[in-house]
């Protein structure tokens, strides 16, 4: 019989959980008057003897394997499996049977299998699967033996088999001498054949063969084979594109040819990776999950490689700032020292811990210090990447520079405020760097993940010199724009400069308490930011908007009596009126802004609305809040008739001339009090009354200074800077005389939630801000600025960190293989194969066959509560405000 | 005009289910940063209007979806939420969808879903896929500092409230909706969470959503709330249904699921909500596209390495 369609080879499982082979014949399926019903019957074709006569029982579960192969039980422990020799033949025995059970033959499986264990699987049973004899490598089997490896793919115990019969055979060298033949006679269809075959190969995931493939002398012929896809009329050119357009620039000699042909090899593979095969969905990234380890551990010994060598690197640094270098070369160098860091982001934490150390001793700082004082944008993009690399690594480290330096550094020459002329003089009309620089800043000044130590507090040493040393480099661009009421330069580039410093100012009044209060006091800052209210672009208005906000959320008294005293919601109002009825961002972010008081009883600045813009917003009906605020506003002013009002009071509080300088407190206690907001409260002291006494009078006090000093300074160049700590030089003591009729109000006022005395109960003692500070949290600062959810979720719970983490830093994700996994096995089977299925079926209706991993089906149920769980939160909002 | 021909081009290759420059997003981004910051949180939309539920990066489905639906601006589009995640295409999806926006901006609507966040695109896709095109994490925090800018709901012919999640506890008049300021991250709770997060339940009152965000939100508090309004209808996206439309305590609510074959797996179809200029209900049931039409995306090497 020359047919080999129906051609099988009958397995059993045995007592041991291993198929034996029993035997080699024919399948037919029949009527069985015997069985009364629809048979398979296997003919042995030595003998002709019947090797199986079975019944196609209704609730049987037969499973379609691999294409060649079905598998199925018969009562318990009985398991069976066909394996065809064609696939034509395993289509059509199959057919029958799901006509049997009345199934669609698109079906895997006719029956939904109830909690089978993984162990029963003909899959899972490593030596169950007959070994895989490969064809002769042969220009007429070619077609054969892609249409074999493309079989193998589903399932991964086959994929193991081929894999060893390749390697153990020399297949793949064979395979490339029949690439040759090919390519020399131009036999097209033969080299599609080789496609096929060697992209099956990629799929197999193994790394023993990728060492075969990516050796030295076959790659470019590899790459060949891949520069013949069938899907595409021509072949790609790769082959010339490396060999010609890619260019290998040796920076400095290298000594060690090994590490040379790993640099080219890494550059080939990812090569191949990113353009001959780029991986089109998530779903089919764990079956190139070897390829990307494979690059991911050259880059690994790419570094290390580089990293012992130190005479390389020693020449490399020398020539970096060497005054005779060519500007071509330092260029290139440059450019070479990012991919290093690019590279060294593969390296896990301790080693990259000692790898920025040892570019920190060669005085990579310094180098980059250097470079951004140069005239060429090329060199200074990649020197900022290089910065931004290792400032998200190490702020802490970066700062230590920086303060260092400033011993013996003009400011001009600083690196940090050379970061931020780069950042202001930025060409790019998106300003693209710029944005990269204002998040390095950010991380620069975040006190998250600054370090505490009990004897010194790199927060208070570091702000201190910021706000002193280039605060006002920073905010320059602001002061130079708001010398009048409005904007005097409104080009939408110089507005998007301004927005991003203006965010990091909302930082700042966010993260740092007492440095920024000065810095906003003594140069009226919030002043300043409004007038951007006036520009014509509308996310610049929502900026300064919010900058406002961000102040007036901190319901800080002290805040407070600035705004009123210097009348700073006459130009907020303004730019509220003249939005008018428009419905839009601007109208929503003033409302809430009002709301929010409303809503918070901020009484000063209720009242300093209701009383100063009653006239002007009464119009405003749409919403209820300002007829609100009025209708409280009226309500406290007749509960306080019999008294001394409220307003009238906080007026004299806030207008008094009677301060007088005198001796006082040390001023560092009064940056304790300042900055004491984050500190821990259980440090209760036993005088609270006394010394929240002593914090009211110095708040008053300070405030009364700051306004002397600002008018000292109004006449002043708007730009200059004058250092915070300057203001704390004369001591004084302070002689409270308050004409109030009654002492009950002022206490009312000075003891209200919103005023700064009873912020957190107690001041601290002495050198508390380390207590707060995390111990060592690089990874942190990010998180805050990426929002706030917090993690609580069980399933979400770990996904939501590590993507926090990730975020933090461009490069964090995807750098190490591990991680690489744990986050895909949500979405894609870790074996690949029935996820990839998955993928490609299209049939409607599979939804729960057993057709995934099991992962899937729990992701299945996931989706449903899913949509995404992020944390339940404790909070509920207050229902029917 | 070489702004708009520009524009043009850059559709036309989004439309090919190619990526445009990291540069190009950026200023694309800042034109619908202008137009976006201009909208209401109630976003007041004309019919004719066809409503489209999540998309969730099925950039072909989307295709089929203009192909069924017909082509922007020769039909009006509202689009609710959660382009991005899940799929393979969220940014071609997403800046398709932008581009067709800034070029287009009376024709076409869209407003924010819960997956328009930067914490939720982290963990569900958007953010590796950006990071995957473009090497770097740019253009992602270009795009989810768009998404803050987008409206919260819309309001067709001040009839039909439209929303990704639903209603919120804390808001029972859409003039509380006009006091959020909503340039922001989706908070984890309050009003403006609840809205992209909330689902409909068959019950009285509020119950806690087994989402963690949001509320479920029974008949009544769908009564009041569209009485006090004066709205018809309320018609969100957010949860998958296989059949694209379901229609939640008689006529009151309405889901609309625009993604077929959700997840590429799920085997559901898709729905658009056709409503015509007398606000007339017509749903267009559609399927996923057929899969040769998927291309591959693909990355330019870079010709000099020194590593």
């Amino acid at each position: 019989m020359a047919d080999t369609r129906r051609r099988v080879k009958l397995y059993m499982l045995n007592e041991d959980r291993q198929w034996d082979d029993r035997g080699t014949g024919h399948v037919s399926s029949a009527y069985v008057e015997r069985l009364r019903g629809m048979s398979l019957q296997v003919r042995s074709e030595t003998d002709g003897s019947i090797l199986l006569e079975s019944k196609i029982q209704q609730d049987t579960a037969y499973q379609k394997q691999q294409e060649t192969l079905i598998v199925w039980s018969e009562a318990d422990n009985y398991d069976l499996a066909l394996s065809f020799q064609e696939k034509a033949g395993c289509d059509e025995i199959w057919e029958k049977i799901c006509q049997v059970q009345g199934k669609d033959p698109s079906v895997d499986i006719t029956q939904d299998v109830v909690e089978e264990s993984e162990d029963e699987r003909f899959d899972d049973m490593p030596d169950a699967a007959p070994p895989i004899e490969l064809p002769p490598c042969e220009t007429s089997k070619l077609e054969e033996i892609a249409e074999l490896f493309s079989s193998v793919l589903p399932s991964p115990i086959r994929r193991e088999k081929l894999a060893v019969a390749i390697e153990a055979e020399g297949y793949i060298r064979k395979l490339v001498d029949l690439f040759h033949m090919c390519e020399d006679l131009e036999n097209i269809e033969g080299l599609h054949h080789l496609y096929e075959i060697f992209k099956s190969i990629f799929l197999l995931n193994k790394n023993a063969l990728f060492e075969i493939m990516f050796s030295d002398d076959i790659i470019f012929d590899i790459i060949g084979v891949l520069e013949y896809d069938p899907s595409s009329p021509t072949p790609t050119r790769h082959r010339e594109y490396l060999r010609n357009t890619a260019k290998f620039k040796e920076v400095v000699p290298m000594t060690n040819s090994e590490l040379e042909t790993k640099i080219h090899q890494t550059y080939r593979v990812q090569y191949i990776q990113d353009v001959i095969l780029p991986v089109p969905s998530v779903f089919e990234e764990n079956m190139l999950s070897s390829l990307s380890s494979f690059i991911f551990f050259n880059k690994v010994e790419i570094v290390s490689m580089i990293q012992d060598d130190v005479k390389f690197l020693t020449t490399l640094f020398a020539q970096l700032t060497g005054e005779e270098t060519d500007d071509n070369h330092r260029r290139d160098l440059v450019l070479f020292l990012k991919e290093f860091c690019t590279f060294s982001q593969t390296l896990q934490q301790p080693n990259r811990e000692s790898f920025y150390k040892t570019l920190s001793n060669l005085g990579i700082l310094t180098s980059i210090e250097i470079i951004l004082g140069l005239d060429d944008e090329k060199m200074k993009l990649a020197a900022i990447d290089i910065f931004s690399y290792i400032v998200e690594f190490s702020p802490s480290m970066v700062r230590d520079f920086i303060l260092h330096e400033s011993i013996s550094v003009d400011d001009e020459d600083l690196l940090i405020n050379l970061v931020i002329e780069q950042m202001v003089n930025d060409t790019d009309p998106e300003l693209g760097g710029a944005v990269q620089l204002i998040g390095i800043l950010r991380l620069l000044l975040d006190p998250e993940n600054m370090m505490a130590t009990a004897s010194k507090t790199e927060k208070s040493e570091f702000l201190s010199f910021f706000y002193k040393h280039s605060m006002h480099v920073l905010a320059a661009p602001l002061f130079v724009n708001t010398t009048d009421n409005k904007p005097s330069r409104d080009d939408y580039q110089t507005a998007q400069l301004l927005s991003l410093i203006l965010e990091l100012l909302t930082f700042c009044v966010e993260h740092h308490t007492y440095h920024i209060k000065n810095y906003v006091i003594t140069k009226d800052v919030l002043r300043r930011v409004l007038v951007l209210l006036k520009s014509r672009h509308s996310f610049l208005v929502l900026c300064a908007l919010r900058f406002c906000r961000k102040i007036v959320g901190l319901k800080e008294e002290f805040y407070n009596r600035y705004i009123i005293k210097e009348n700073l919601f006459r130009p907020v109002v303004d730019a509220f009126l003249a939005n008018g009825d428009r419905y839009n961002l601007i109208n929503s972010a003033m409302i809430e802004l009002f709301e929010f008081i409303k809503v918070e009883d901020i009484k000063s600045l209720s009242i300093y609305i209701v009383e100063t813009f009653q006239k002007e917003l009464e119009g405003v009906k749409y919403v209820k809040t300002f007829e609100i605020l009025k209708v409280r506003y009226e309500q406290q002013r007749d509960r306080n008739r019999d008294k001394h009002t409220f307003d009238s009071h906080a007026a004299s509080v806030m207008r008094s001339s009677r301060f007088r300088r005198d001796a006082r407190a040390p001023d560092d206690e009064e940056e304790i009090w300042f900055s004491q907001d984050d500190d821990n409260d259980d440090d209760s002291s036993p005088q609270v009354s006394e010394i929240l006494r002593s914090k009211i009078d110095s708040d008053i006090d300070h405030i009364h200074r700051l306004w002397e000093n600002k008018k000292a300074k109004e006449n002043q160049s708007d730009v200059g800077d004058s250092p915070p700590r300057a203001l704390s030089g004369t001591k004084s003591s302070i002689n409270i005389s308050i004409k109030t009729g009654s002492n009950s109000s002022l206490s009312s006022l000075l003891s209200s939630p919103d005023s700064p005395g009873s912020r957190s109960g107690s001041p601290p003692v002495s050198g508390l801000e380390s207590s707060n500070s995390p111990p060592h949290s690089s990874s942190r600062s990010s998180l805050s600025a990426n929002g706030n959810i917090s993690a609580t979720g069980k399933v979400s719970n770990s996904p939501l960190t590590a993507a926090g983490n990730t975020a933090t830093s461009k490069t964090a994700h995807a750098t190490s293989p591990t991680s690489n996994a744990a986050a895909s096995p949500r979405v894609a089977g870790s074996d690949g194969s029935p996820s990839a299925s998955a993928v490609t079926t299209k049939t409607p209706g599979l939804k729960g066959l057993v057709d995934y991993p099991d992962e899937d089906s729990e992701e299945e149920e996931e989706e449903e509560e899913e949509e995404d769980v992020i944390s339940p939160s404790p909070k509920r909002p207050r229902v029917g405000t | 005009m070489t702004d708009i021909s520009d524009l043009d081009r850059q559709i036309e290759q989004l439309q090919r289910c190619e990526i445009i420059k990291e540069s190009e997003v950026k200023a694309l981004c800042a034109k619908a940063r202008e137009i976006l910051i201009e909208e209401g949180n109630v976003q007041a939309v004309d019919a004719p209007v066809t409503v489209c539920g999540d998309i969730h990066g099925q950039f072909y489905d989307l295709k089929e979806l203009f192909t069924v639906g017909g082509k922007v601006p020769e039909t009006n589009y509202l689009f609710m939420g959660d382009f991005v995640d899940r799929g393979f295409y969220s940014v071609e999806t997403f800046l398709l969808l932008l581009a067709l926006k800034v070029r287009y901006p009376d024709r076409i609507t869209l407003i924010r879903g819960n997956h328009e966040s930067r914490q939720i695109t982290q963990v569900y896709g958007f953010y590796d896929e950006c990071l995957r095109k473009y090497g770097s994490i740019t253009v992602w925090r270009y795009c989810t500092e768009i998404f803050d800018y987008l409206s919260l709901s819309a309001i067709v012919d001040g009839r039909i409230f439209c929303v990704h999640g639903g209603l919120s506890p804390s808001i029972t008049s859409l003039d509380q909706i006009r006091q959020i300021d909503r340039k922001q991250e989706v908070p984890h709770d309050g009003p403006m969470c609840d809205l992209l997060w909330s689902d409909p339940e068959d019950m009285q009152g509020w119950g806690v959503s087994p989402r963690g965000a949001g509320y479920l939100f029974g008949s009544d508090v769908v009564n009041s709330f569209c009485q006090e309004n004066e709205v018809d209808l309320i018609c969100r996206a957010h949860q998958l249904v296989m059949e694209g439309y379901k229609w939640h305590f008689g006529e009151m609510v309405l889901t609309v699921w625009s993604a077929p074959n959700y997840c590429y797996r799920c085997g559901n179809v898709a729905a658009i909500l056709e409503l015509d200029e007398n606000l007339k209900r017509e749903f267009t049931i559609f399927e996923a596209a057929p899969q040769e039409s998927r291309g591959i995306p693909s990355k330019k090497p870079q010709p000099d390495y020194f590593l």
